[in-house]
Order: C-alpha cells, then structure tokens, then sequence
C-alpha cells in the first residue's frame, strides 16, 4: 500500500475516528462509539474528568494503541491496513507532550531535545542550530547541557514540549501539557502551540486547567465515561471553527 | 559541548554487562586453539614431508646368543640391496654408513669412543617410489625367504596412527571452537533479549517518536560491538604471553619431532583478526534478535 501521507492531501482531515471503541485486555470499553474528525490547521482542547479516556484516546492518535473496534484514519491513512513500516513516517508527522513526561534521563536536556530530530535522521549542524533556539525560547538556556534528572517538574515539562515540537509536527498532541507550569508561563507555553497552529500544526491539547480553558477559548472535544461530545468554546473563542462530529459534518 | 549518547539508557542496564567476559574467555580459548592446531598442522606435515616414502631393514649383526655373525652380515646385507633392486616399487636402497649410524644415535648415545663395539644391527635406508603401489606384505615375505633374519620397519604404519591421532585432536579443537561461537551466540541472544525488556518503556518511547527499528537495532549492535572489542583484545592480550611461553618452552626442545611452534606473519595475523570475527559474530546476533524481538511492537 502506497502511504498518502507523502501525497499532498489538501483539506483532507488529519484525524478521523469512526466507530472507534477501545478497551484494555477482557476489562470494560473505555473509549465508545467515538467519532469525530480534526481538521487541518485547527486546534482544540480535550477535557473531561479523571478517567474519562482523554489519555486513551490521545494515545489512538500517536499510535501507541490499535482501537478494538472501529476505524482510525491519521493523514488520510486507515491505521489498522497500513503496513508496520511505515508506521515510522506517520509517528514523525505527530508530537507528543505526554503527561508523565517521558524524558529519557540518561541523555541532557539538549538530547532530550534533539532526539526527535536524530532519529529522524537530520544533521548534526542543523540539530544544533534549532535545538539550541527552541530551547532559548523555553528558558531552559541555563540548563542545555544538564541531564534531565536534575530539572524541576516544571523545567522537565518544557523539555517535553520542547522535544514536541522540535520537528515542526502536523499534529501535536499535548496530554496535561502545563499540569507543572505557574499560569504565566503555561499561557506562554499555550502561545507557542498557537504559533505552532498558526503555521498549520492541528493541535489537541488536553486538560483540566479552567483558567487556560477560558483564556484561550478554543473548541472542546469532552470526554465523559469513554463517549465523546461537541462542547462549544468558552471565553475568548480564539480558535477557528473548525470541529466537526460525524453527524454535524453530514449535516453540512 | 554536545554529546550525541545512545538514545537508550545502556548507562543503567547490567544485563549484557557479563558480555566482555563471555567474549574475552571465547578469544583466550580461541587463540589458544589456533595455536595448538596450526601447531598440529606444521608438525603433521613436517612428518608427513620426513618419512612417508621410506622404510628401514634392520640386519642384525650378532645372533640370539650374542655371538658375532662375521661374514654372513655382509652376504645378507648384499641379499637384501639385490632383492630389493629388483622390486619395482623401491626408487633406492642404501646401507648406512659407520658415521651416519653414529650420527643417528648421537642423542641418545653421544660422542661415544668405542661406538664400533656396540652390537647395533646394519641399516638399509629403502626410499618408496611414490608412483608404484607397495604391497608391504608380499615385500616382507619375499625378503624374509631370502634373508630370514632381517627385519623391516614401515614408518608409514605407525605415522599413520599418530597422523588419526592427530587429526582427532584437531576435530576436536573444531568441536570445542563451534561450541564457544554457539555459546557466545546464545549468550548475545540472552542478554539483548533481557536488555530489550528492561528498556522496554524507552524503546516504546523511540518508536512513538518515529524511530525505525533498523534505529534501535543499530543502538543495540553498537553497544555490542564496543563490549566484545573491548573483551576480545582483553582475551587476546592474555593469550599472548601463554602462547609465547609455550612457543618457547617448543623451540627449546631444539629438532624436537613432536611439535613445531606456531609462528610467522600469517599466525599473528590471524590470532589478531579473532577479535573481530567474534565481534562481527556478536553484532549481526544482537541486530537480528533485536529486529526480531521489535516486529511484536505496534
């Protein structure tokens, strides 16, 4: 099967769920009848209680799980036909901020940064250039050269995003990415996804945070008990309009 | 300033530690091997090369009481050289001589005054021709009609024991150095297969990050090369001094028939090249389990 996620698929969505249902080994579903598709370009927050299958869901998205039941398209590509091989092209198109971090502790916070670009298979020079920029920019220049295991809660936090972001993803997915930031510097974080999305990245970011929530205002997908619905934007409404269900976009 | 470091916490994981030791035993056992057979081998055809195409009749000079033969051990020593003129599968026969017969004994009995004294049979040095088949038997007894107390010795009998010796000696060197590439395979299986469990977590990680598995596995075979070269020269490093005492207890037994020492450019060579085929041997195994091991991933 030839992969169309090296096709130029204009407007085609980055993200299609249909049916989806997933549970874990014989336990109950967590995830039920979801569908929903993310547009390009858009961005939106995912939320909803402890346990309601954000995490889940997101980690259908980066392909860390295969749904039980269902269809998930990524780029245009149906997950479940398209050949292990190149699963690798489809990950390097998506960024990840995982809630728990996942920084690799053996390695400083300029590797933890630059990894994405070396497997990858980018230059060293041009690794060097970028990395050493974004890493300015989250005000972690003091500490580039500094493993990851001295680093606070809040300076690993932006290792993560860092390394989230470093590859320039179509899509980033960000679970509870500024659950270890004061408010300050989560909104100067949330604007660096927003510059992200201005340069065409969908972005998904889940979490609890209110006060991010109401500044920002961008569109809520909202989980409860493993089902998905529509919540209009609260606050400032900076996002596009740019959600659709399955039904509202048969509607159209 | 930078420092590009495997992308897989190695720095923690103990389990392919044990590997150097592994390696560093295989090559010490493995160069002691090589130099034991390619000893072997100098000394098979440096028999094979002396005394294959030869053999030796002893006529006595004294009969079973002692008593001094005279005339009759030169009437059979002429008997035998006619006899065996004759024979089509004999190139040449020749008496040896007072001073090549004391040159033979020189060893064992030194520059020994009275040596005409000693009651040693006559020799005749039989050269085969290589080309005609010796019927040893028909010889023996064709000669023995003739010269009754004669007595024929064929080196080739008894070499050809020490070459079957030999040669099962040296199947069993093979048979010790396969179970060492086997146990090293295994034991490179072992611990790449305990590594990729206790960095499972990291590798999920890689992979969720767009890492192919070619990626991992190169971490992987990197990791072990630089472990079995650095146990194999540790191997070799300790086998030289063996091998150079053992060269030079050999070379001391000067003209010894029983072994050569290895030695030469070639030998050296191809003890210092064993690392590295051990090296090469545990790299291509820690790639393909790991390739293996990965295709159960999503």
């Amino acid at each position: 099967m030839t992969l169309s996620i090296f096709k130029n698929q204009k407007n085609a969505p980055i993200v299609t769920f249909e049916g989806v249902g997933l549970r874990y080994s014989e336990g109950p579903e967590v995830l039920r009848d979801i569908d929903f598709s993310l547009e390009p370009g858009s961005i939106h927050f995912l939320t909803g209680e402890s346990g309601a299958g954000k995490t889940s869901l997101l980690s259908l998205m980066y392909l860390d799980n295969r749904p039980t039941r269902g269809k998930v398209r990524l780029f245009g590509n149906p997950v479940e036909k398209t050949e292990r091989k190149y699963l690798p092209f489809i990950r390097r198109k998506i960024g990840v901020v995982f809630q728990d971090f996942r920084l690799l502790n053996h390695l400083s916070t300029f590797d933890n940064v630059a990894l994405p670009l070396r497997i990858a298979g980018v230059k060293e020079s041009e690794i060097r250039k970028h990395v050493g920029e974004l890493i300015k920019w989250v005000g972690l220049s003091a500490q580039i050269n500094a493993k990851v295991t001295t680093l606070s809660g809040g300076q690993k936090q932006r290792v993560a995003i860092a390394r989230a972001v470093i590859n320039r993803p179509a899509l980033l997915l960000a679970d509870e990415p500024t659950g270890n930031v004061d408010d300050e510097l989560a909104k100067r974080l949330l604007h660096l996804f927003i510059e992200l999305n201005k340069l065409g990245t969908t972005v998904l970011i889940a979490t609890h945070s209110e006060p991010l929530i109401h500044h920002f205002g961008f569109e809520r997908l909202h989980l409860e008990h493993g089902r998905l619905t529509h919540l209009p934007a609260l606050g400032n409404s900076l996002s596009p309009k740019n959600f659709k269900t399955k039904k509202e976009a048969e509607n159209v | 300033m930078y420092r590009n470091k495997s992308s897989l916490p190695f720095v923690y994981d103990s389990s392919s530690l044990f590997l150097p030791w592994m390696i560093m035993l295989m090559i010490f056992i493995a160069s002691l091997s090589a130099a034991g057979g390619i000893s072997l081998n100098n000394t098979l055809q440096h028999w094979n090369r002396a005394i294959s195409g030869s053999l030796t009749i002893q006529i006595p000079t004294h009969d079973k009481s002692g008593t001094f033969r005279g005339e009759n051990v030169n009437q059979d020593i002429e008997k035998t050289l006619s006899y065996l003129r004759g024979q089509e599968a004999i190139k040449s026969a020749k008496k040896l001589s007072t001073e090549q017969m004391r040159k033979l004994m020189d060893p064992w009995l030194g520059n020994l005054e009275d040596f005409n004294e000693l009651p040693l049979p006559e020799l005749i040095d039989v050269t085969l021709n290589k080309e005609v088949h010796l019927d040893f038997d028909s010889l023996k007894e064709g000669l023995l009609k003739i010269v009754p107390s004669a007595s024929l010795d064929l080196h080739r009998v008894w070499l050809e024991r020490l070459i079957a010796l030999a040669e099962g000696v040296k199947k069993i060197t093979t048979l010790v150095l396969i179970l060492l590439i086997l146990t090293t395979s295994l034991t490179v299986i072992y611990s790449t297969r305990s590594s990729l469990a206790v960095h499972k977590p990291a590798i999920e990680l890689l992979h969720m990050m767009g890492a192919k598995d070619s990626y991992i596995a190169f971490q992987y075979a990197l990791r072990v090369l630089k472990l079995s070269l650095l146990g194999g020269f540790a191997g070799l490093g300790l086998s030289f001094p063996v091998i150079l005492t053992i060269s030079a207890l050999v070379t001391e037994l000067k003209g010894s028939f029983l072994m050569s020492a290895p030695q030469g450019s070639h030998f050296w060579s191809l003890l210092a090249f064993l690392p590295f085929l051990a090296s090469a041997l545990s790299v291509g195994t820690a790639y393909l389990t790991v390739h293996k091991h990965l295709r159960r991933f999503i």
